[in-house]
């Protein structure tokens, strides 16, 4: 064979494939993110990682290697979705993917009985290991000293002492894993005859494990004092709870007071490019296109971004402290009175950023009729989607002023209650469900709880980069062209001669609105607010982006020099706004939201079940708010 | 009126992104590219438009992190 055959049939061949194994947060995401050069989410606490991810390196040897990263597991008797995309991957049970050609058990060093007890029974596979031991720095800080050698010797398999967070130790683990591959197809073998481990199997797992630990572990350490400390505090059944209340209130009055700066920069921007615009071009299809259309809609979306970063600074440094696996425990009780699983609470708080995570993140509930119902409730918590259109509404409707003594500013409280509305309809929907649809015995929690950890600059930096990345990419794609259509159906046909109204009244947008109109009247809502809902069913922010557009062309005059907020203020009366936030604490959105729910459950019926629901209770609180409101404040 | 008519473009190009990546379902997209002989798109695993799940978005190229031997 040639050279140059021989080049072609290597670069044909399929790379070797190694795999991510461990249990919940021992740091394999970490892992991959310093290998592959991704940036795949990272926090401390279980159940970040509910499906396999993939990338690939080259490693120190010349070989293009593919990595999976696994959600976390203790043990291959697989009981929820997300441990079994592990099970299945780890046996090659995958349609055309045959198992893994080495597996990197990663174990996190400072809990080494619980961690190599998934190692003994991944060593029964037969298959290529070697075992990362992680967190070598916080079990060094614990004294705990472990020979790496001897429990090399012990297992049977290479052991190399990693610090994945700081790319610690990742040199020798490619080394070795260059060692490990160039052996790893001959003596792999099939692993069809696999079957459960039986109780007495995990039993005499342990006690291998312990067998093991003695020859292996020179010093276990002193447990975590501080974490100890602060958690007989913060777990506190009263003190606790309060505490989880006031950091969440102070985050919403922080997610105000801290972004009001850079977004009076970002409207002055806007406003500045928008004149600027609007001078340069002579009146015509482009000006209104460019300062009516995108820069109006879009603009006033982008205004947000501030908001959004303030708010996931908090949960970010939240996640990586480990607080939120302790707000999950404080919460299983109240989780616990609607019939909700404790695991429940980290998809819902998943939510607050996004559905979609959040749906995906109930994939760590073993029972299905519990994941169901945390699945149906999940579009309830309040997402960062919907953050513009409360802020929009609070900035138009809501004075700036100062209450309970001066120390709170009203538009964070109206905010906070806003939140805690979302969280108690999600309650509320799910004691109904858990008592009509998905009754069954609650199941305990069961959850391992880290151990705090001061909170990486880097990783709250990236996440922060990573979030404002994704919210502009949006306002620059999805929310740019549907601006861009908008436009166009808001602006053609245009009026007809001797029209009076603005040409908006006569567009095709025009018409959809006043068809749709007499359907919302009841709820408060007015022409222009039923062209904006259309649109928003892509994505919710899209709403205020179209309200930007729609009341950019349908005003003349000075009231266009006002913001947007300016111009609701001035058109709709308190009751409309009151009931529009009544609106968007339920409205069944977005696409991609009923998107996953239907691939999550496997089923159009669970999707459009939600759809109603929420549809339902969406038109019901907005009438409802709408009539009140208007009885006693006149509307 | 020449500026104008550089709208016809940018409508139809964002009239063109909306029905592919909104309105048209992900079996007919991938229907249509394989009728082009171009590869079914992989899935985002996000069901469409999101990303607010962090999906995976590697920034390093296709070929990945290297190191050096």
């Amino acid at each position: 064979m040639s050279v140059l055959e021989a080049s072609v049939l290597e670069a044909d061949a399929e790379p070797p494939r190694i795999a991510l194994v461990g249990n919940p947060n021992c740091g394999k995401t970490a892992l991959f993110n310093a290998l592959t050069g991704s940036r795949q989410k990272v926090a401390n606490y279980p159940g970040v990682t509910v499906e396999r991810k993939v990338g690939h390196f080259l490693s120190p040897g010349g070989r293009r290697v593919q990595v999976i990263d696994l959600p976390g597991t203790y043990s291959l008797r697989a009981r929820s979705p997300d441990e079994e995309v592990t099970r299945d991957v780890v046996l090659g049970r995958f349609a055309h993917e045959d198992s893994p050609d080495v597996l990197v058990c990663v174990a996190d060093a400072t809990n080494l009985r619980l961690n190599l007890r998934l190692v003994i029974e991944l060593k029964r596979l037969g298959r290529p290991i070697v075992l990362a031991l992680n967190m070598m720095d916080v079990a060094d800080k614990r004294g705990c000293r472990i020979d790496a050698a001897a429990l090399s010797a012990a297992l049977g398999v290479p052991v190399v002492p990693t610090v994945a967070v700081r790319r610690g130790g990742i040199r020798g683990l490619l080394d070795q894993l260059d060692r490990t591959m160039a052996v790893a197809h001959a003596d792999a073998p099939a692993l069809c005859g696999w079957s459960e481990p039986s109780s007495h199997d995990l039993r005499a797992y342990h006690q291998e494990v312990e067998a093991i630990l003695a020859r292996s572990l020179r010093d276990a350490g002193a447990p975590p004092l501080m974490t100890r400390r602060v958690d007989a505090l913060l777990l506190h059944p009263l003190f606790g709870l309060g505490f989880l209340f006031l950091v969440l209130f102070l985050m919403f009055q922080a997610v105000f007071a801290w972004a009001e700066a850079p977004m009076s920069l970002i409207d002055g921007a806007i406003t500045a490019l928008n004149g600027a615009v609007a001078a340069a071009l002579p009146d015509g299809a482009l000006r209104s296109l460019l300062t009516d259309g995108i820069i109006a809609g879009v603009g006033s979306v982008v205004i947000f971004l501030p908001q959004i970063l303030v708010l996931f600074f908090f949960i970010q440094v939240l996640e990586d402290t480990g607080y939120l696996a302790r707000a999950a425990f404080l919460l299983d009780r109240l989780m616990g009175g609607v019939g909700l699983h404790g695991r429940a609470f980290i998809p819902l708080l998943s939510s607050f950023a996004c559905a979609v995570p959040g749906i995906m993140a109930a994939r760590t509930i073993e029972n299905r009729a519990d994941r169901l119902a945390t699945i149906m409730i999940a579009p309830l918590m309040t997402c960062s989607a919907r953050l513009p259109v409360y802020t929009l509404l609070i900035a138009a409707f809501v004075p700036d002023q100062r209450v309970l003594g001066g120390m709170v500013g009203l538009p964070g409280l109206v905010m906070f209650a806003l939140y805690t509305i979302g969280i108690l309809s999600a309650l509320t929907v799910a004691f109904v469900l858990k008592r009509t649809v998905f009754k069954g015995a609650r199941e305990p929690l069961l959850m391992e709880l880290p151990a705090y950890r001061v909170p990486s600059p880097r990783n709250v930096a990236i996440g922060l980069l990573e979030r404002a990345r994704i919210f502009l990419a949006r306002a620059g794609t999805i929310i740019f062209s549907i601006m861009v259509v908008l436009w166009f159906l808001a602006s053609f046909p245009g009026a007809p001669e001797g029209a009076t109204d603005p040409a908006i009244h006569y567009s095709l947008a025009g018409m959809l609105g006043h068809a749709l109109a007499p359907l919302l009247a009841p709820i408060g809502f007015n022409w222009q607010i039923a062209i904006a809902l259309v649109p928003g069913i892509a994505a919710r922010e899209v709403a205020v982006a179209a309200l930007g557009t729609v009341y950019a062309l349908s005003e003349t005059g000075g009231a266009l020099e006002s913001s947007l907020a300016g111009l609701l203020a001035a058109d709709w009366g308190l009751p409309t706004a009151l009931a529009m936030l009544a609106w968007y604490v339920f409205a069944p959105q977005c696409v991609s939201t009923l998107a996953v729910v239907k691939r999550e459950t496997n089923s159009w019926f669970w999707m459009a079940a939600m759809i109603a629901y929420m549809a339902l209770l969406a038109y019901a609180a907005a009438f409802v708010t709408f009539r009140v409101a208007s009885a006693l404040l006149g509307g | 009126m020449g500026h104008d008519l550089l709208v016809i473009p940018i409508v139809a190009a964002a009239f063109a992104w909306v029905v592919w990546t909104l309105l048209l379902p992900a079996a007919a997209r991938d229907r249509l590219r394989r009728l082009a002989g171009r590869p079914a798109a992989p899935s985002k695993g996000c069901g469409g438009g999101c990303s607010g799940c962090g999906a995976a978005v590697p920034f390093r190229p296709a070929g990945g992190r290297r190191w050096k031997g």
